[in-house]
């Protein structure tokens, strides 16, 4: 075996994960939260909903009481 | 996928794990240049895993190493280059020099080593980046050439030819340095 094959092995030995390494890396992953809810669904329901709001409340008074459902009037 | 999907899934994800660990640390290793986001980007990958594990484990089994290697190749993309953290190599080197030097050597042979480590891990560095991948799959990751080849969608002919190449440029920065 060459220097260079003895230096390659020790330094791939010295980049692989030891063994409570990967044992640690395996229960983080296993143990991890549930994401969140995407930031992105999120502002963009936030903004529909905003968006409609906006055009209910500025919208003339005959075209809002058009909007409500007989059953519910 | 969670942990509330219980132990038959912990189970089959810890046997992806196990087995396509080494090759997809190997490859993100080689692309990142840095222990530390490579060790970051191979939990995300599994973190992915893990949840899509039903998709996966719906893959034939030869399959399965391509679809976590995709996903680990995205996550790459996504990182900014130049992110290589010095002071993981430089940690990494000294658990070289204090774990993997034999006990009985004689403190100089164990700096000379550590020297030569740290030169190489240099040299290793500034290789390009497909000749470091291809050492680092076949070195870290312990594939064959045709086993990286397949992953990275090149001939195994490629891959020998960038190993040999890696070989050649490291053995003359050392040779260099000495």
């Amino acid at each position: 075996m060459s220097d260079l094959d003895e230096l390659l092995d020790l330094w791939a030995e010295s980049s692989r994960l030891t063994e409570p390494e990967a044992a640690s890396m395996l229960a983080a992953v296993i143990l991890a939260p549930e994401p969140a809810l995407d930031p992105a669904w999120w502002q963009d329901l936030m903004g529909r909903v905003s968006g409609l709001v906006v055009q209910v409340a500025t919208m003339p008074e005959a075209a809002r009481a058009a909007m409500v459902l007989p059953a519910l009037a | 996928m969670s942990a509330a999907a219980g132990p038959d899934a912990e189970r089959a994800f810890t046997r992806l794990y196990e087995e396509h660990r080494p090759a997809i640390h190997g490859f993100l290793l080689g692309r990142a240049g840095d222990p530390e986001t490579a060790r970051d980007l191979l939990q995300e990958t599994f973190l992915r895993v893990w949840r899509s594990l039903d998709a996966v484990l719906d893959l034939p089994v030869e399959r399965r190493r391509s679809w976590i290697f995709a996903v680990a190749r995205n996550l790459v993309i996504d990182v900014r280059r130049g992110q290589a953290v010095r002071s993981g190599a430089m940690a990494a080197l000294a658990r070289t020099a204090s774990e993997t030097v034999p006990a009985g050597d004689e403190p100089p042979a164990r700096a000379e080593l550590a020297e030569r480590l740290a030169l190489l891990d240099g040299a290793i560095r500034d290789l390009p980046e497909p000749l470091r991948i291809a050492l680092s799959m076949c070195t870290v990751g312990g594939l064959t050439s045709a086993e990286a080849g397949e992953l990275l969608g090149e001939p195994a002919g490629t891959i020998r030819y960038r190993l040999s190449e890696a070989r050649r440029r490291l053995a003359a920065a050392l040779e260099e340095a000495s």
